[in-house]
C-alpha cells in the first residue's frame, strides 16, 4: 500500500495541529490531530478490507484474438474486469496490461479505467514483428481508496500466450523447369519417388514398369518378366536440412527464399506429425550448424521443430567469398593455367589443384554440416535439403555426400534471380539466369536417388517464363 | 436512496448543526467559524471540514464540558464518520467507524491526565504512526506479499 500526496497533506494538517497546540500550550487543539489520525486509520482500515477481498470480488479476463497468427498481423487484446462484487467505493481503479517486449501497440491503450460495481472491457490492438511464443503475464490492477489517500497495485497474471508465426508466402511454386508439380502436405511420393522396401507379391511385368523393379530371380524361375510389388510403407523417417545463410534473406520481407523454404518445411512437418513419422531437423548458418533436433515422432518434438522453423532467420553474411567452382571446372582451369607461363598463372595455379579444391570445400558450412550429419545417421531417412543456388558447387557436392548409402535426397532450390526484385524490367537477363539455374537443377536430378525442385514465387516465375515453359522443359 | 446518495445530505446537515451551535454560543465569531466550515465542506475532502470545525469549537466554545460543546463535538465527529460509514455499508465500514471513535475517545480521555502538551502530541503522532504501519503490515501479510514471520 502506498500513501498518496493527499495522505501526506492530511497527515501534515494533523502534525501542524500538534505543533500549534504545543506552541500555544493549548491541549484542546490536539483534538484536531486526534480526529485526523483517527480518520486516516479508519480510511486505511476500510481500504484494507476492500483489498483483502479483492481476489474473490474482482475477476479479470484476458482475451487475445487470435491466439495464433502471423508476424505483423493485428492482434486484438481485450481486458474484462468484473467488479460487481465490490461493495465499497474507490476513487480510482485501473487495469494495466503489460504486453510482451516486442509487441507494438497500433491502436488503443494498455491502461483502462475500471468502473467500480460494473463490468468494464478495455481493448487495444498490437502487432508482433517477429515470430515466436509470447506471454502476457504482467497484468496489474491499480486501486486507490475512495478518499484518494492510499493506492495499491495487485498482480493479476492471467498468463495468456500467443504464437506468432512468420509470414508465409501465398504463391508457392514447386516445380521442374517452370512446370508446377502437385504437392499436398502428406503426399511425399511425388517428391522423393521412393517406395517401401518390404516385399509383398509378384505380378507380371507391364510396359512402363521401371526396370529396377523387375524381380530377376522370379523372372528366371518363371520364364517371364515379373516385378515385385511392395507393401505400403509404415513409417518414414525424414531429415530436414535447411540452409539459412545470408543469401536466403534476399527479397522483400515475407517473400525471401527462407520464407518459401520455411513454408514447405512446415508443411512437411505437419504431414510427418499427422502420420506419426519420425522427423529430424538441422539448420545451417554461416558458421555451421545452428540447430539440431534428432529424429523423433512425438507431438512435442514436432512442435519444437515448428518453433525452430518459425524462429529461423537469415544468418549474417560472412566476409570471405565462397568459390562456385566445381571439381571439373577446377581441373579444366588448372589445365589452362598449366599452359600459361606468367606470374599471374603461377599465383593462381595452386588454387585450382584438386587438393586445394577439397580443402576449400571443407570450409563450406553446408557441405561440412551435411557430411557430418550423414556420417552418424542411423537407418535411411529421406533427406530433404532446402538451399539457395548461391553456392552451386557446394550444393552439388553436398547432395552427392547426402545420397551416399543409397539414401533418397530431395533438394528444394530457390533460384536467386527470382527473388531479386531490384529491376523487375530486366526480364531477358533474368530469363537467361533462370536457364542457367535450370541446367544446374537438372544436373542435380541426374544424380541417382536425387530429386531437385525449384522453389519460387509463382507470380514471379510465371512472369519470367511466360509462354516458354513447355519449350524450356522439352529442350532440357 | 443508497448510502452513497445520502452522504452529501447527511454531511451538509451535520455541518449546519455545528454552524448553528457555534452561532448561538459565540455570536458573530461563531457565524464566521460556521462560514469557514461550510466553505471547507463545499470545497475540500472529508477530513478538512472536521479540522475547521474542531478549530472553531476550541476557539469559540473552549473545552469546558457543556451541552453546546457536546452537540458541536458530535457534529464534528459526524463530519469525519459519515463519509466512511455511508461509503462502506458493509461490516468493514462499521468497523472503521468504530475504530475511529475508540481512538478519538481514548485520546480525549488521555488528555485529562497530567502529561504535558508536547508529550501528549508526540504520543499521539507515534500512536497514529504505529496504527497506520500496523494496518499496512497486516495488508501485506494478508495479500501474501510478505510472510508473517518476515521482518
Amino acid at each position: 500500500m502506498r500513501p498518496t500526496r493527499r495522505f501526506w497533506a492530511t497527515a501534515g494538517v494533523g502534525a501542524f495541529s500538534i505543533a500549534f497546540a504545543t506552541l500555544t500550550a493549548q491541549p484542546a487543539y490536539l483534538l484536531v490531530s486526534v480526529g485526523v489520525a483517527a480518520w486516516l486509520i479508519a480510511a486505511q482500515w476500510a481500504f484494507v478490507s476492500v483489498l483483502t477481498t479483492a481476489d474473490t470480488a474482482i475477476t479479470v479476463d484476458h482475451n487475445i484474438t487470435p491466439t495464433r497468427t502471423v508476424a505483423k498481423a493485428p492482434v486484438q487484446v481485450a481486458l474484462t474486469v468484473d467488479t460487481e462484487q465490490v461493495s465499497a467505493d474507490l476513487a480510482d481503479a485501473r487495469i494495466i496490461d503489460s504486453p510482451p517486449v516486442g509487441a507494438h501497440i497500433t491502436a488503443g491503450e494498455t491502461t483502462h479505467t475500471v468502473a467500480i460495481g460494473e463490468t468494464t472491457t478495455g481493448r487495444y490492438t498490437a502487432t508482433f514483428p517477429l515470430a515466436g511464443d509470447y506471454a502476457f503475464s504482467g497484468q496489474v490492477l491499480d486501486l486507490t481508496d475512495q478518499f484518494g489517500l492510499f493506492s495499491e497495485t495487485l498482480s493479476i497474471n492471467c498468463d495468456t500466450t500467443i504464437t506468432i508465426e512468420p509470414r508465409r508466402p501465398q504463391d508457392i511454386h514447386i516445380g521442374e523447369g517452370g512446370d508446377r508439380i502437385a504437392f499436398a502436405a502428406g503426399e511425399h511420393s511425388a517428391l522423393h519417388g521412393r517406395q517401401s522396401t518390404r516385399p509383398a507379391e509378384l505380378r507380371e511385368y507391364q510396359p512402363g514398369d521401371p526396370a529396377d523393379r523387375i524381380d530377376w530371380k522370379a523372372t528366371a524361375r518363371l520364364n517371364d518378366a515379373f516385378v515385385r510389388e511392395f507393401e505400403p510403407r509404415g513409417e518414414r523417417s525424414t531429415a530436414l536440412l535447411i540452409d539459412h545463410r545470408h543469401s536466403s534473406g534476399a527479397g522483400p520481407d515475407g517473400e525471401t527464399p527462407l520464407d518459401y523454404m520455411r513454408a514447405v518445411a512446415l508443411a512437411l512437418t505437419d504431414a510427418a506429425r499427422d502420420n506419426d513419422d519420425p522427423l529430424g531437423l538441422q539448420t545451417i548458418g554461416a558458421e555451421g550448424v545452428t540447430n539440431r533436433l534428432p529424429m523423433a515422432s512425438t507431438r512435442d518434438h514436432s512442435d519444437r521443430i515448428r518453433r525452430k522453423l518459425s524462429d529461423l532467420s537469415p544468418a549474417a553474411p560472412i566476409t570471405s567469398q565462397a568459390s562456385r567452382t566445381g571439381p571439373a571446372a577446377a581441373t579444366r582451369r588448372a589445365h589452362i593455367l598449366d599452359d600459361t607461363e606468367s606470374a599471374f598463372a603461377a599465383t593462381l595455379r595452386p588454387y585450382f589443384q584438386a587438393d586445394g579444391y577439397v580443402i576449400r570445400l571443407q570450409t563450406k558450412p553446408l557441405f561440412n554440416a551435411v557430411r557430418r550429419f550423414v556420417t552418424g545417421l542411423q537407418g535411411q531417412p529421406w533427406i530433404v535439403l532446402f538451399t539457395t543456388d548461391d553456392n552451386r558447387a557446394e550444393v552439388y557436392e553436398t547432395v552427392k555426400v547426402a545420397r551416399r548409402g543409397n539414401r533418397h535426397v530431395t533438394v528444394f532450390l530457390t533460384p536467386t534471380m527470382l527473388y531479386d526484385y531490384s529491376d523487375p524490367d530486366q526480364l531477358e537477363e533474368t530469363y537467361e539466369a533462370y536457364r542457367d539455374f535450370e541446367a544446374f537443377r537438372q544436373r542435380l536430378t541426374r544424380i541417382e536417388d536425387v530429386k531437385a525442385f525449384e522453389l519460387a514465387p509463382e507470380g514471379r516465375i510465371s512472369r519470367i517464363l511466360g509462354g516458354t515453359r513447355s519449350s524450356l522443359t522439352s529442350s532440357s | 436512496m443508497t448510502g452513497e446518495q445520502l452522504r452529501p445530505w447527511v454531511r451538509g446537515a451535520v455541518a449546519f448543526l455545528v454552524t448553528v451551535t457555534l452561532m448561538l454560543v459565540a455570536g458573530w465569531q461563531g457565524a464566521l467559524a460556521g462560514g469557514l466550515l461550510f466553505a471547507a465542506w463545499w470545497l475540500t475532502p472529508p477530513p478538512f471540514p472536521f479540522v475547521v470545525a474542531q478549530s472553531g469549537i476550541v476557539a469559540t466554545i473552549g473545552i469546558n464540558i457543556t451541552p453546546p460543546l457536546l452537540v458541536a463535538e458530535a457534529g464534528a465527529l459526524g463530519l469525519l464518520g459519515v463519509p466512511i460509514v455511508l461509503g462502506h455499508p458493509s461490516r468493514a465500514g462499521i468497523q472503521a467507524g468504530f475504530l475511529s471513535g475508540v481512538l478519538f475517545l481514548g485520546t480525549l480521555l488521555w488528555l485529562q491526565s497530567s502529561l504535558t502538551v508536547m508529550a501528549t502530541g508526540i504520543a499521539l503522532a507515534g500512536g497514529a504512526g504505529l496504527g497506520l504501519y500496523g494496518l499496512h503490515r497486516y495488508e501485506r501479510v494478508k495479500l501474501g506479499h510478505v510472510s508473517a514471520t518476515e521482518p
